[in-house]
């Protein structure tokens, strides 16, 4: 529930499970014409927290620009009536001349909303589509692992009992109900390829919209990572992180390592840091540090980024891809370069572990009860304290790291996490508008 | 493949030398991606870097606006003109192409030692000599019509037909399609809204609209082919019907049509059932608007590309990694493209002055344009070189 006081318009404003993020205070003025509502506010440093919180603010709101004539959730702390799915329209940021507010983080705002069809209580759809995922050049997967071993899957996200309302779904699905710092997430996965040509369609209301979705955010230099609206990033190579309130993927700053960390949400918090390396041939790691980093994708249902790294002399430039599904326990990765290796991913502290077919995972638990799993779907060797390595060499390596939990029963455990992994989706969700 | 054409604008400062080019009608014009050194660069490597070349026809506007059309022109131009017969004959059984002896495509569409095709010259053809075939030729049909003639006779899969091309160098190249065009099985460019410039495995074009519409208007269930006297027949019908008669009955849409070339049943059975297998599916047909800089980075005509746009239908079964995902699309063919000449690109025109070529430059006084390309991918509507015969009412 918004708290009275302020307001939230798509991700602006919102302050997720960890309480982090940055108040959209309730505007100074609004007025209706027609169906349009019309509001309008100011923002100062004092008010947001800080310059930096009300540039970001700013950032946030600027983002949302960018999706003008799309449908958001906006809920309102003193008025929830008008709760609901707006189109947003015409947004304007200003700074009167004279003011120092553009470099000093005061700014006026105003945002145009027209509610949509039966804007309280919209349906949403995801259109899925999905397949057995194969190596990266399109050829079937090295470890003949078929259809009918993959769990195609799929979350709308929370659970909310006596509100959600699922349709479009398979009766045979397995319901899975994963703990995340929102609250408990809500994951189907099916045995008959299901999800991999599916249109489910659910209900959840504007406030639990963006709760265990998938995100990305940054810090700006106070420690504290807010989130990020829409597609552009500011490049802070080491400071973005990806999150879907069951796995956090953090950039990292290390200049002498291509590397990123994950964190697994275990019930309470966030625990079982692991930092990932990459290698060039299992045992060297790739001496560069990353140089540039952008958004590939930043919806709900799925957050990626693309880091470069510095990669010196003529060895082509080293790109990696991490995409975060809603739901998921896992991260999927793809490492390319022109240069052909035998590239590889390697957790940067030992830990030992036991191969299974495509992959490797931790022998036994770590200090917080979590086992890692290292998977790809391309041939690889194993490093027994782990790491996954390209058997030939190759220009790319397709990836996963993912964890099976303390506690982790069927759908959670690390032989269900790969075949999860091996089904590929794509997802394109909607609000549904008579 | 179709004949092209372009328009070219000059500013209304040209020269005198430049705009007496005019004059020299079926003059050659170049376009390349950059502006060369005429002069520094041979004539021969120039076109070896060129991305489209045509004939000049004429101009307008104070002879500031040219245009022409394509080379494959110089074969038959859109009224059949060219090195065309004047009367019919029988053509003796002989192979496809065979560099040295008699052909198809040596004898009887580049007619070599029988007045030539205008300079269009021998490309990538494989030389064999055999199988052999042996057809007709009409009267007022053009080298392009026994061109495409030939390649439907000697096309055995649906699938995979005989297709040609012209190089920018005036070489014309013909193979079974998936030789011709490798993007026909793998596909190195990918069509959508949302696009990754960098990605390492496929060239992005940048979609601004889709222009999208599909029609079952050619759809048929048989398509029956006669040879010109309708002393032959063939046929091919549809393996498995899906449509259905409001009477809940098998859909019947036949086609008729007459094959100028095609002479006993067999003949007619390939003609058909080529005719068939481009017209067994639903017709998609997309008018693309992309922002795209250089189209010829990401493919040309005849190239297969990948599409992709899931509120659109534009998707497929095979999975591809494309943007830090797996998406499927549709692969879909592009038959035609309109892009705009843009500031940078070279145009040459090559002229004859009487007695000898002449190469000019005239990059600088070309009214360079912006906008965006425009991609036709799917099914192209219209057959060509087949006389439709009407059914009896």
């Amino acid at each position: 529930m918004t708290l009275p006081g302020r307001i939230t318009i798509g991700r602006v404003g919102l302050i997720d499970g960890a309480g982090n993020g940055i108040p959209l205070n309730v505007p100074d003025s609004g007025s209706w014409r027609g169906d349009t509502l019309s509001i309008g506010g100011d923002i100062d440093p004092a008010a947001a927290g800080g310059k930096t919180q009300a540039l970001v603010l700013r950032r946030q709101l600027q983002g949302l620009a960018a999706a003008t004539g799309e449908v958001r959730p906006a809920t309102f702390g003193d008025t929830p009536e008008l709760d609901g799915y707006y189109r947003v329209g015409s947004i304007q940021i200003t700074s009167p001349r004279g003011d120092p507010g553009f470099a000093h983080g005061s700014f006026g705002w105003s945002v145009e909303l027209t509610p949509v069809d039966g804007w309280a209580s919209a349906l949403l759809q995801s259109r899925l589509q999905g397949g057995l995922r194969g190596k990266p050049d399109g050829t079937a997967n090295a470890h003949s692992i078929t259809t009918a071993h993959t769990l195609s899957w799929w979350s709308p996200g929370l659970v909310a009992p006596a509100t959600f309302s699922m349709a479009g779904v398979s009766g045979a699905s397995v319901q899975l109900s994963r703990p995340s710092v929102d609250g408990t997430v809500h994951v189907l996965y099916d045995t008959a390829e299901f999800y991999f040509d599916a249109s489910p369609s659910w209900y959840t209301p504007p406030g639990d919209y963006y709760k265990a979705s998938a995100g990305i955010a940054m810090d700006y230099g106070t420690g504290t990572y807010y989130g990020v609206v829409g597609d552009q990033i500011q490049n802070r190579p080491g400071h973005w992180a990806l999150g879907n309130g069951l796995v956090t993927v953090l950039g990292s700053t290390s200049q002498a390592f291509a590397q990123f960390s994950i964190l697994w949400f275990g019930g309470t918090a966030f625990e079982s840091l692991k930092t990932v390396r990459v290698t060039l041939d299992g045992t060297n790691l790739a001496p560069w540090p990353a140089a540039a980093v952008r958004i590939l994708c930043n919806t709900p249902e799925r957050a990626a980024v693309r880091v470069y790294f510095a990669t010196t002399g003529i060895d082509g430039r080293l790109t990696l891809d991490l995409s975060l599904r809603r739901g998921a326990k896992h991260v999927e990765g793809l490492l390319s370069s022109p240069t052909g290796r035998q590239w590889g991913v390697k957790l940067a502290t030992n830990e030992a572990g036991t191969n299974h077919t495509s992959g490797i995972h931790a022998s036994s638990a770590d200090a917080d009860g979590n086992k890692y799993i290292l998977t790809s779907p391309q041939a690889v060797t194993t490093d027994a304290n782990g790491g996954i390595y390209l058997s030939s060499a190759s220009t790319r390596l397709a990836f996963m790291v993912g964890a099976e939990l303390a506690g982790s029963g069927a759908g959670d455990n690390f032989t269900d996490l790969v075949f999860q992994y091996f089904a590929y989706q794509a997802e394109r969700q909607r609000v549904v508008v008579p | 493949m179709g004949l092209g054409s372009f328009r070219l604008d000059l500013s209304a400062g040209t020269p005198d030398e430049v705009a007496d080019l005019a004059e020299r009608a079926f003059a050659r014009v170049i376009v390349c991606p950059v502006r060369l050194e005429a002069t520094a660069v041979g004539f021969t490597d120039l076109l070896g870097k060129a991305v489209w070349s045509g004939v000049f026809d004429g101009s307008s506007g104070a002879r500031t606006r040219w245009e022409g059309f394509g080379l494959a022109g110089l074969l038959g131009d859109s009224d059949g003109k060219g090195n065309s017969w004047g009367s019919s004959f029988v053509v003796g059984a002989r192979p496809l192409y065979d560099g040295s002896n008699t052909s198809w495509i040596r004898t009887n569409v580049l007619r070599v030692g029988n007045g030539g095709s205008n300079g269009i010259t021998v490309g990538t053809i494989a030389s064999n000599s055999s199988p052999t075939k042996a057809g007709k030729v009409k009267a007022a049909q053009s080298e392009r019509d026994v061109l495409g003639e030939a390649c439907r006779m000697f096309t055995t899969s649906k699938t995979n037909p005989y297709e040609w091309t012209i190089s920018p160098g005036g070489a014309l190249s013909v193979a079974l399609r998936n030789t011709l065009f490798p993007t026909s099985t793998t596909p190195v460019a990918i069509a959508s809204k949302r696009v990754s410039a960098d990605d390492s495995s496929l060239v992005g074009i940048p979609v601004t609209d889709w222009g999208d519409s599909e029609d079952w208007k050619d759809w048929r269930s048989t398509t029956t082919v006669l040879s010109s006297d309708e002393s032959a027949s063939g046929s091919d019908t549809i393996s498995s019907n899906p449509y259905v008669g409001i009477d809940g009955n098998a859909l019947v849409m036949r086609a008729v049509s007459t094959s100028n070339s095609a002479d006993t049943n067999t003949e007619c059975d390939n003609v058909a059932a080529q005719q068939q297998g481009r017209h067994e599916t639903v017709a998609r047909h997309l008018a693309i608007r992309s922002s795209i800089a250089d189209p010829h980075d990401a493919c040309e005509v005849g190239d297969t590309i990948w599409v992709h746009d899931m509120d659109a239908g534009l998707t497929g079964s095979t999975g591809v990694g494309y943007g830090g995902e797996v998406v499927r699309p549709l692969a879909a063919r592009v038959t035609g493209m309109t892009w705009p000449v843009r500031a940078g690109m070279g145009v040459y025109v090559r002229s004859w002055d009487g007695s000898a070529f002449e190469l000019t430059d005239v990059s600088e006084y070309v009214v360079f344009s912006s906008g965006d390309v425009r991609f036709e991918v799917g099914a192209p509507r219209r057959l060509q070189g087949f006389v439709r015969s009407r059914v009896a009412a």
